[in-house]
C-alpha cells in the first residue's frame, strides 16, 4: 500500500473510533436523561395534594388543652360541609375522602401557635389518597362499584366539592418533613433519610480508621511473605461479595450473638462497615503506592522513623485518593438495600429515629416498601423517593471530588 | 599516611595535600539483592572535609555502596550486608545503633531532585524539627536561613519562603535539597549524582557550591561525568562490576591512573 | 589498548600522532641531506634543504590546531590526555630542529666550507650529523612504537654528541688562536657545529616527552642527572 493509502486508512479508523465514542457517549446520555426525565414525571404527583380549607371553630367552646379531641374536632368541622349524611355507613364513608393525618396537622399548628385557641381560623385538610388521585387522574365509572376504590356516592360528593370551588391544590412538602405513613397523602421520606444518616454514620466511624489503619499497616509494616499475600487476595476478594451475604453474617453475628437491637441504625451501620471496608483498604492502599517513592526515600535519609515516613509524608499526600474512596465506598453503602433488608430494617417505621439505638430504616429500603405497596398513590412517592436517592447520592459524589480537588497537593 | 607528594608541586598546593584524617573506614563489604552479589570485598577509607568521587560504568555498584553508608539499603527487603563500617570509631552496622540518629548526621541528595510537597521554609525546617532542635520560632528562622544561604539559594528565594518547594526551578530544587540536608548539621554529606537531572549552569552552581561546602562536610559524590569527579574531587575511587579497581589521587587517576582497567575507562575505551 | 567507543576519537588521536610522526620524517631527511652536504658541500641541495623547510612550519600548525580541537571536543584523559599535550611541545622540538638544518644550510651556502682548509673540523661534523641523525631516529621510533626502550640509550650517547662539540670548539678556537685571520672561515663552522649540538639536545627532549606519554612520569633519573653533570663545557 502506498504511503498516502495507509494515511488514509488510518484516518479514517480514527474517524470512526471518534464516531463510536461520540456515539455511545450519546446514548448513555439518553438513557439518562430518559430514566431521570420518566421519573420526575412520575414524581410529580407525589409533590401536589388536594385539600380543602374549612373553619375550625373553637372560639365558643371549652378548650382543655391537654386533653383535646382533635379528631372529633376535625370531624365536626367536615361533616359541617354535608348536613345530608345520617347514618355511621354515610359518615364512614364521607371520613373516608379525607385525610387521617388532618388531626395531627391541627395538633401541630394548635401547639405552634397558642393565640389559635381563642378563635376560629382556616384549616387545610388534606384529601385522603383515593380523593387526592381522583382529583389527579379521575377514575374509569364505568368499572363496577366493587372494583373501583370510590363509590358513586363518594365521586358525587367530590365532584359537589370541585363545583363549589371549595377544593385546592398545594405543594405538599410532606414528602421531606413527615416518616413512614400507611397513608400515601402523608407519607414522607425523613424517617428514612435520618436512618440513613446514622447507619452511614456508624459505617464511617468503623470502616474509616479501620480501613486506613489496615491499609498502613499492610503497605509499610507488614513483612512480604503468604500470610499477607492470603490477606490482600482475601480482601480483594470481599470487595466483590455480594452485598446480601453481609446482611446473613449480620443477622447471624450482631444480632443473634451479640444480641444487638434489630432494625437499628447501628446494626446496619456494623453490616455496611463490613461491606465497605474491603473497599476503603483498597483505596487506601492505592493511594498509598501512587505516591512517589522518591518522597519515602528523602524522608528516611533525613532520619525519619518508619512511622513518621507515613504519617507525616505518605499519608498527607495519600489523602485526596483516601478521602474519594472512602466517600465512594459510603456512598455505595448509602444506596444498599438488600443486607439491610435481612437485619429488619424493613420494618414499617413511623417514628422519626432519635438515636442509633432506635429502630429505623433506610431511603433505598423505604423505596423497595413504597414499591410493594398496594395504594396507587405510591407509585408517585416510589418516584419522588428514589429521586431524593439519587439527589443525595450525588451530594455526596461531590463531596468526593471538592474534597480530592482542595487536598490535591502538587508534585 | 602522607600522600605521595609530587616533586613539581606548587607551594600554594602544599596544604591541600596535608594529612587528612580517615572519617569512615569500609572493610570487606559485601552486599547481596538475593543471591546475586553486588559489591565484593570492598575495601575503601573516605578522608574528612574533602570530597571523594566514585566513578565507574552503569551497575558497578557505586550506588550501592554509597547507600550503605547511611544505611538506606536497609530499606530494600532483598538487601543483604556483610562486612564493616566504622565512621568515627562506631561500627554502624551494630544492631544497637539506632538508626535515626546515624541518618541525622549523615545526609543525602539523590539524583532527582525531591523536595517535600510543602513550602520551602517547612522543608528545610523539618529536618530540625523532626530531630527536636530549635523549639524556639526564631531559633528557627536563623537556621533556615542559615542553611539556604550556604546552599546558595537565600538571594533567589528570601522573599517566597512559603512557595512550594515542588515550584521551583530544577537546580534551585536541588540546592533546596541540599539545604535540608545540612540544616541537621550532618558530618557527612552523600551525593548520588545530584546533577544528572541539571542543566550546565545548574550543574556549574552546584559544583561550586561542593567546592565550598567541603570546607565543613566531608561529602562523598557518585558521578557518572568523569570531569565533574575531576573538577570538584580530592579522591577519586574506580568501581567496575561490584569492585573497587582502584583508588587515589584525583588528579594522578585521571593523569595516569595505576590500573588498565581504570585507563580505560577514564579515556573512553571502555565498551 | 583496546579503541575508543567513539571512533573519530581515535581519528582525531592517531591524525595527530601521525602529524608528529610525517614531521619527524622530514626533520631526519633534512639531517641526511645536511650530512650530504657537508660531505660535498652541494648547494643546491643546500637550497632544497632550505625550501623544505615550510613543509616542516605548515605540519606544525596543523598539529597544534588539531590539539587545539580535541582538547575543547574530547576533554582527553589519561594517556590520551598526554599524548595529546605532549605533541605540541614535540612539535616546538621539531620545527626547531628543522630550523637548525636551514641554518647551517644558509651558511654552508654563504660558503662555510669553501674556504676552510679543515678536514679534521669537517670530518667531526659529519660525525657529528651522524651520530644526532641516529639518535633522532631512535626517539622517533620510539614514539611511533609507543614505548621508549630507546630512551637511555639516546640520553647517552648525547653526550658523546657534547663531547664531540666540545672538541670540535677547541679545535675551532685553537685554529683562531693560531691564524686570526682565519676568523672569518672558521667561525661559520663553530655556528654548524652549534646548531647540530642543539638538535642532539631537542632528540633528548623528545626521547622525555615520549617517556613521559608512555609513563605519566617526567625522567627523572638519577643517571641522567649524573649523566648531565658528566658532560662538561
Amino acid at each position: 500500500m502506498t504511503d498516502k493509502a495507509l494515511t488514509l486508512k488510518r484516518k479514517f479508523a480514527e474517524t470512526r473510533f471518534k464516531i463510536y465514542g461520540l456515539a455511545s457517549l450519546f446514548l448513555a446520555m439518553v438513557m439518562l436523561v430518559v430514566i431521570i426525565s420518566s421519573m420526575t414525571y412520575r414524581s410529580i404527583p407525589a409533590f401536589t395534594n388536594y385539600g380543602i380549607n374549612l373553619e375550625i371553630k373553637l372560639a365558643n367552646e371549652f378548650i382543655d388543652k391537654d386533653d383535646l379531641d382533635y379528631r372529633g374536632i376535625i370531624r365536626e368541622t367536615i361533616f359541617s360541609l354535608d348536613s345530608e349524611c345520617d347514618d355511621r355507613k354515610c359518615r364512614r364513608s364521607f371520613s373516608k375522602l379525607f385525610s387521617s393525618g388532618a388531626a395531627y396537622d391541627l395538633r401541630d399548628a394548635l401547639e405552634e401557635d397558642e393565640s389559635l385557641y381563642e378563635k376560629n381560623f382556616n384549616f387545610y385538610i388534606l384529601f385522603s389518597d383515593d380523593a387526592d388521585l381522583f382529583y389527579k387522574f379521575g377514575i374509569d365509572k364505568n368499572l363496577p362499584e366493587n372494583e373501583r376504590r370510590l363509590n358513586d356516592q363518594e365521586i358525587l360528593w367530590l365532584e359537589g366539592f370541585q363545583e363549589k370551588g371549595l377544593v385546592e391544590k398545594k405543594f405538599s412538602s410532606n414528602l421531606f418533613t413527615n416518616g413512614d405513613s400507611r397513608e400515601p397523602e402523608i407519607a414522607g421520606v425523613l424517617g428514612a433519610v435520618i436512618g440513613s444518616m446514622y447507619t452511614i454514620l456508624i459505617t464511617l466511624i468503623i470502616s474509616f480508621p479501620i480501613g486506613v489503619l489496615a491499609a498502613i499497616y499492610l503497605e509499610s509494616f507488614a513483612s512480604k511473605n503468604r500470610i499477607t499475600d492470603f490477606i490482600e487476595v482475601n480482601i480483594n476478594n470481599l470487595a466483590a461479595v455480594p452485598s446480601i451475604v453481609f446482611g446473613l453474617l449480620g443477622l447471624a453475628l450482631f444480632i443473634n450473638f451479640f444480641g444487638m437491637p434489630r432494625s437499628a441504625p447501628l446494626v446496619g451501620g456494623c453490616v455496611l462497615s463490613l461491606m465497605t471496608l474491603p473497599v476503603i483498604i483498597i483505596a487506601t492502599r492505592a493511594s498509598l503506592q501512587s505516591v512517589p517513592p522518591s518522597i519515602r526515600e528523602a524522608a528516611l535519609a533525613m532520619g525519619a522513623s518508619e512511622m513518621q515516613v507515613v504519617f507525616q509524608h505518605i499519608l498527607p499526600a495519600a489523602l485526596p485518593g483516601i478521602l474519594t474512596g472512602t466517600i465512594i465506598g459510603l456512598a455505595r453503602a448509602f444506596g444498599e438495600s438488600a443486607p439491610l433488608l435481612l437485619i429488619g430494617m424493613v420494618a414499617f417505621v413511623v417514628d422519626i429515629p432519635q438515636s442509633v439505638m432506635d429502630p429505623a430504616t433506610a431511603l433505598p429500603v423505604q423505596v423497595y416498601i413504597w414499591a410493594d405497596s398496594p395504594e396507587r398513590a405510591f407509585v408517585a412517592k416510589t418516584s419522588a423517593a428514589t429521586l431524593v436517592l439519587i439527589f443525595l447520592l450525588i451530594i455526596i459524589n461531590l463531596a468526593a471530588v471538592i474534597l480530592r480537588k482542595k487536598y490535591e497537593l502538587k508534585w | 599516611m602522607v600522600t605521595e607528594m609530587d616533586q613539581n608541586v606548587n607551594i600554594d598546593d602544599v596544604d591541600t595535600k596535608m594529612e587528612k584524617k580517615s572519617l569512615i573506614h569500609c572493610t570487606d563489604v559485601n552486599v547481596f539483592y538475593d543471591d546475586k552479589q553486588a559489591l565484593f570485598n570492598v575495601d575503601l577509607n573516605i578522608n574528612e572535609k574533602e570530597v571523594t568521587s566514585l566513578i565507574g560504568p552503569s551497575g558497578c555498584g557505586k550506588s550501592t555502596f554509597i547507600r550503605c553508608l547511611n544505611r538506606m539499603n536497609d530499606v530494600i527487603e532483598t538487601c543483604s550486608f556483610n562486612g564493616s563500617i566504622i565512621i568515627n570509631g562506631q561500627d554502624i552496622y551494630d544492631p544497637e545503633i539506632d538508626v535515626v540518629e546515624l541518618r541525622a548526621k549523615i545526609g543525602m541528595v539523590f539524583q532527582k531532585p525531591n523536595p517535600f510537597p510543602k513550602s520551602v521554609f517547612d522543608n528545610v525546617a523539618y529536618g530540625p524539627k523532626l530531630h527536636g532542635r530549635f523549639l524556639n520560632k526564631s531559633d528557627m528562622n536563623n537556621k533556615v536561613e542559615d542553611s539556604l544561604i550556604k546552599a546558595g539559594l537565600w538571594d533567589e528565594i528570601k522573599d517566597r519562603l512559603n512557595e512550594p518547594g515542588t515550584a521551583l526551578s530544577g537546580g534551585q530544587q536541588q540546592r533546596l535539597c541540599i539545604a535540608r540536608a545540612i540544616a541537621v548539621d550532618p558530618e557527612i554529606i552523600l551525593m548520588d549524582e545530584p546533577c544528572s537531572a541539571l542543566d550546565p549552569i545548574a550543574t556549574a552552581r552546584i559544583e561550586e557550591l561542593i567546592d565550598d561546602l567541603k570546607v565543613n562536610y566531608t561529602i562523598v559524590i557518585v558521578t557518572h561525568s568523569m570531569q565533574q569527579a575531576a573538577r570538584v574531587s580530592q579522591r577519586t575511587a574506580f568501581f567496575h562490576l561490584g569492585n573497587l579497581i582502584e583508588v587515589g589521587d584525583t588528579g594522578k587517576i585521571f593523569r595516569s591512573p595505576d590500573n588498565e582497567q581504570t585507563e580505560a575507562y577514564v579515556t573512553g575505551r571502555y565498551g | 589498548m583496546s579503541e575508543h567507543i567513539v571512533s573519530s576519537f581515535d581519528e582525531e588521536l592517531n591524525g595527530i600522532s601521525d602529524g608528529i610522526i610525517t614531521m619527524g620524517a622530514l626533520v631526519l631527511e633534512a639531517l641526511k641531506r645536511v650530512e650530504t652536504t657537508l660531505k660535498n658541500n652541494d648547494h643546491n641541495l643546500a637550497q632544497e634543504i632550505i625550501d623544505s623547510d615550510n613543509q616542516i612550519n605548515d605540519l606544525g600548525q596543523s598539529v597544534e590546531n588539531k590539539v587545539f580541537n580535541i582538547l575543547a571536543s574530547r576533554q582527553p584523559m589519561a594517556v590520551d590526555l598526554r599524548l595529546v599535550f605532549s605533541a605540541v611541545k614535540m612539535a616546538l622540538y621539531l620545527e626547531r630542529c628543522g630550523d637548525m638544518c636551514k641554518g647551517i644550510s644558509k651558511r654552508i651556502i654563504k660558503g662555510a666550507l669553501n674556504e676552510a682548509d679543515s678536514e679534521d673540523t669537517i670530518n667531526h661534523l659529519i660525525n657529528m650529523s651522524i651520530k644526532v641523525h641516529s639518535n633522532l631516529a631512535l626517539v622517533l621510533d620510539d614514539y611511533g612504537n609507543k614505548n621508549c626502550q630507546n630512551a637511555l640509550k639516546v640520553w647517552r650517547s648525547d653526550s658523546e654528541i657534547d663531547s664531540l662539540y666540545s672538541g670540535v670548539l677547541t679545535e675551532i678556537l685553537n685554529a683562531i688562536k693560531s691564524n686570526p685571520d682565519a676568523i672569518n672561515t672558521l667561525v661559520p663552522l663553530l655556528f654548524i657545529a652549534r646548531y647540530l649540538e642543539r638538535v642532539g639536545d631537542q632528540a633528548t627532549n623528545i626521547a622525555e616527552e615520549t617517556h613521559f606519554i608512555v609513563t605519566g612520569e617526567d625522567l627523572t633519573d638519577e643517571a641522567k642527572i649524573q649523566i648531565e653533570n658528566e658532560t662538561t663545557f
